[in-house]
């Protein structure tokens, strides 16, 4: 199959697969359309992969002249999508949603008549980084897809459900791959239509109130990219994404479009002061949360940092700004993270820093710095996705979401419990593959040593709230009638899928060496000069080693030594020690800060947030004024 | 590639002697608090009696789950000792041991129990206490010197981060579960905290665990000298290590416990500020302001 094929089927196949949901009625045959769609997207990804790599190049190029009439059909569904916004905003009757939608629709109508007729080439480019994406979306996000047809199974509205699930994946793809800008704003478009979709699926009032909220901090996101691609129009005369970025021209004002575009990118990922949405969005069912979280959505916005990060070297100030934007993030969701209780609501705020941190990334700016960033958001996809999968199939399960709930959750769930330790392991600790990108992320930020402040309390933090919710679910009485993991009473369905990403996250960590020699390196070496090596033992950079391979064993080695001591007989069991009172207790959490002190901590930081945009858009000008003096 | 077997050896004794090392300066600690507080105290080897009195002792647990965590920590805090030792990463071996702490504090979660319960709470308080200063020191060990492989950091670092071995004697203290920092293990609260479900060889296994710990941060405190004189590098090293010992007894001795939130809002701010303030300097040298 030829790698247009591919490229077509990954985009196309999500949206024909989410319409084949929607004559089937509530039920079983809904997994149908769902599984095919998910077994060809996942295939069609690997293929991607290993097509490049036999091929030896770095990237491919699609031409439009290739794909007859696609040209028109975006336009017009783009004009459609920001009409229908338009209307939904005057159906609720709100005032920012309706602006929101004209301020895209009258500028993007200029602009689709000023560029009439003229051919913008090559619509689509798949490179290495494209590739990384379309594989976090379409494996992660097919494998969250399968785990909702269980849990989805008693939902009302199950097909309108999954071809929106669906139709998002297509949408991710689209985005990831287009290079025709025009492309990007509408694929960008749908996500916004797709979440604010999904987040509203349960249509009760609070529901509604975080779909809305979503949609109009995303459709204002929306207006900064809209508005950034006419100014790139005008300023570099092209919408090839690929030629802005090797534009020479760049400085000055010409570099007011890359801090809107940024500005768009904040508010996908939801990072500090736009993080409200993706807060609220918690109350959409959890499959759509892991979606949101994982391998859709938010992580459009940090590719797009990740895609503009080699034009962002030509103003250090440009790029140290949208470093502190990022830093903040990472910081104030970290400590934020300590005093929530929501299950929920402590991952997206783990979710937001991560993003943070890869926008810090895209800031720093260096070559060292955009490895960790793409190693990052490929580790935080899996971890993220089993994370929430398992708070999912506890809610499901047992109806519980606040941590404090779920206190020995070892002893009823092991299953789970263990799935979730590997989650956290993966997430936080060595020698895990995402721990790999924090390595590199501590090396990278000594070349902006401000960082590293912000760096060093948000990692104590991260430790802090993960090891404390942990801590809680392992919190196991005297071993006694235990069920062994293989007897933990839950669905196959959900048994599989977490399994599966468990698995994956530890596979995955094994091959940290390969995938940077292999899928990271190949874009780095294109925009920055490749700086982490893979060896067979780990991976290096000028600074230092890292020797993942070494470190697992030792923790495998560990592993099998504590399960062939791990089994304590019946005569060597205690009893906890309470100074010879009543062994009944109740432990309070412990939350770091009171809810007066968390409203002002989140008050001065979303001051200082707006200050840093405001400085982001100010950037420009101010470079454009200094050069006429 | 051609394998040194000296090179190999001493750093095999190195990570072997460490804790016996360690064993021997708890046990000189024990004698000079002793003597500070005009007893006669135990023998200097009583840490070893006491750790070897542990491994015979019957195997007592809640759980399986403290097994796991008990061997996984003493595990990372070795590998991170021995990454030391081998010339690696630091940051790396700030990690992995960073890890072992982690593992030590769910295992003290994994048995439901009250008191293990409040000394892990604050076991992770201290984390988020002393994590972000050592981090802190390291990274500017490497933002000075352009790396942070421990083989090539040969300098002499003492004159130019003497704010930063400052800001980690507060590390120090905690790690070692000394006065004003022992919030986690308080005897007279919280019946030892984290330990408090730990007793025979287990116990013994997280005992060892923060010898190795203890050994990783000395470890760290002797980088900040070096000299060409293998003789000198050695005594200034010993130096380094005698003094801060001898400053954190004296800590010990002369101040009560803090409080938890006295301790964050004390340790953290001063920590950090040290730092800055010696980034501040290097930053200042580097632009030929002095």
């Amino acid at each position: 199959m030829d790698i247009g094929t591919i490229v077509l089927l990954l985009i196309a196949i999500p949206a024909i697969g989410g319409l084949a949901c929607l004559p089937f009625r509530k039920g079983r045959l809904i997994a149908i359309p769902v599984l095919v769609t998910s077994a060809i997207v996942m295939v069609a990804s690997i293929a991607l992969l290993l097509d490049i790599r036999s091929r030896g190049v770095s990237s491919y190029e699609i031409s439009e002249a290739g794909l007859g009439s696609a040209g028109w059909v975006v336009a017009i569904l783009d004009f459609a999508l920001m009409l229908f916004f338009v209307y939904t905003g005057l159906r609720l009757k709100n005032r920012l949603a309706i602006a929101f939608g004209l301020l895209q629709l009258i500028p993007m109508a200029g602009l689709e008549a000023a560029v009439y007729g003229q051919e913008i080439e090559p619509a689509l480019v798949i490179d290495y980084l494209a590739i990384v994406m379309a594989l976090v979306i379409n494996i992660v996000g097919s494998i969250i897809c399968i785990y909702a047809i269980r849990y989805m199974e008693h939902d009302s509205a199950q097909p309108r459900f999954f071809a929106i699930m669906l139709l998002f994946l297509g949408a991710m793809n689209g985005a990831v791959f287009a290079n025709n800008m025009l492309w990007l704003f509408f694929f960008w478009e749908v996500t916004t239509l797709c979440s604010y979709l999904l987040i509203g699926h349960e249509r009760t009032a609070e529901a509604k109130e975080s779909a809305v909220r979503a949609l109009v901090y995303t459709l204002g996101g929306g207006v900064a990219l809209a508005i950034g691609i006419i100014l790139v129009n005008n300023y570099y005369e092209t919408l090839s994404l690929q030629a802005v970025l090797k534009a020479h021209t760049l400085g000055g004002i010409a570099l007011l479009p890359f801090a809107l575009m940024a500005i768009a990118a904040f508010t996908k990922s939801a990072l500090v002061p736009f993080q409200n949405w993706l807060l609220g969005a918690m109350v959409a069912p959890t499959p759509v949360s892991a979606l949101l979280h994982s391998s859709t959505m938010v992580k459009l916005g940090v590719y797009l940092l990740i895609r503009m990060s080699p034009a962002l070297g030509a103003s250090n100030a440009l790029a140290w700004t949208i470093a502190l934007v990022g830093g903040l993030s990472f910081l104030a969701t970290s400590i934020l993270a300590i005093t929530e209780s929501n299950a929920k609501r402590v991952l997206a705020y783990s979710t937001i820093g991560n993003l943070g941190l890869i926008a810090m990334c895209v800031g720093i700016n260096t070559s060292l710095a955009i490895s960790a960033a793409i190693v990052l958001l490929l580790f935080h996809a899996v971890s993220k996705a089993l994370l929430f999968m398992c708070v999912g199939v506890v809610k499901h399960e047992t109806g519980v979401v606040e941590i404090d709930a779920m206190s020995g959750l070892r002893d009823r769930m092991p299953f789970v419990s263990i799935a979730f330790a590997i989650g956290v392991f993966t997430i936080m600790l060595p020698p895990f593959g995402m721990f790999a990108s924090k390595w590199l992320i501590s090396e990278a930020a000594i070349s902006l040593p401000l960082l590293t402040f912000l760096l060093a309390m948000g990692f104590a933090a991260t430790i802090v709230y993960y090891s404390k919710w942990l801590g809680r679910i392992l919190a196991a009485g005297t071993e006694a009638d235990r069920p062994s993991p293989a007897k933990d009473p839950i669905p196959g369905i959900f048994r599989y899928t977490l399994g599966s990403l468990a698995l994956g996250a530890i596979v995955m960590s094994f091959l940290v060496s390969w995938i940077v020699r292999y899928m990271v390196n190949p874009y780095i070496e294109l925009n920055f000069g490749s700086s982490v090596g893979g060896s067979g033992t780990g991976i290096f950079s000028s600074l230092g080693e890292f020797p993942i391979v070494v470190l697992l064993v030792v923790v495998g080695l560990m592993f099998l030594l504590a399960i062939l001591f791990a089994r304590p007989k019946k005569d060597e069991l205690s009893q906890p020690y309470t100074g010879g009172e009543s062994y009944q207790f109740e432990t309070g959490g412990f939350y770091l800060m009171s809810r007066l002190n968390r409203d002002r901590f989140n008050v001065v930081m979303n001051l200082v947030a707006v200050a840093l945009l405001a400085t982001l858009v100010l950037i420009p000008f101010a470079i454009e004024v200094g050069t006429w003096l | 590639m051609a394998v040194d077997w000296t090179q190999l050896t001493i750093q095999v004794l190195l990570v072997v002697l460490s804790p016996v090392a360690i064993g021997l300066l708890f046990g000189i600690d024990r004698k000079i608090t002793a003597h500070m507080q005009n007893r006669v105290g135990p023998p200097i080897i009583q840490p070893f009696y006491d750790l070897i009195k542990l491994f015979g002792k019957r195997t007592m647990v809640m759980n399986n789950g403290q097994i796991v965590f008990a061997f996984a920590c003493l595990f990372l805090q070795a590998a991170a000792l021995a990454l030391l030792a081998s010339g690696g990463d630091l940051l790396i071996v700030f990690f992995v041991s960073g890890a072992g702490s982690v593992a030590f504090v769910l295992g003290a979660f994994s048995a439901r129990s009250p008191y293990s319960y409040y000394g892990s709470q604050r076991e992770l308080l201290q984390i988020l206490a002393y994590e972000p200063v050592l981090l802190l020191v390291i990274l500017l060990i490497g933002y000075d010197r352009g790396t942070f492989t421990v083989s090539r950091l040969d300098t002499n670092l003492l004159p130019v981060l003497p704010l930063a071995l400052i800001a980690l004697m507060a590390v120090l203290v905690i790690k070692l579960q000394k006065s004003p920092y022992d919030i986690a293990t308080a005897h007279q609260e919280i019946v030892s905290g984290p330990y408090v479900e730990y007793s025979g060889p287990y116990l013994g296994i997280t005992k060892l665990a923060n010898w190795f710990e203890v050994a990783v941060i000395f470890g760290i405190l002797t980088l900040f000298y070096w000299n060409e004189n293998m003789a000198l590098s050695i005594a200034g090293k010993v130096a380094i290590v005698a003094v801060a010992l001898f400053a954190t007894q004296v800590l010990d001795n002369a101040t009560a416990r803090l409080t938890r939130e006295r301790m964050l809002r004390f340790t953290l701010p001063y920590g950090i500020l040290l730092v800055a303030l010696n980034m501040a300097l290097i930053y200042l040298n580097r632009q030929g302001v002095f």
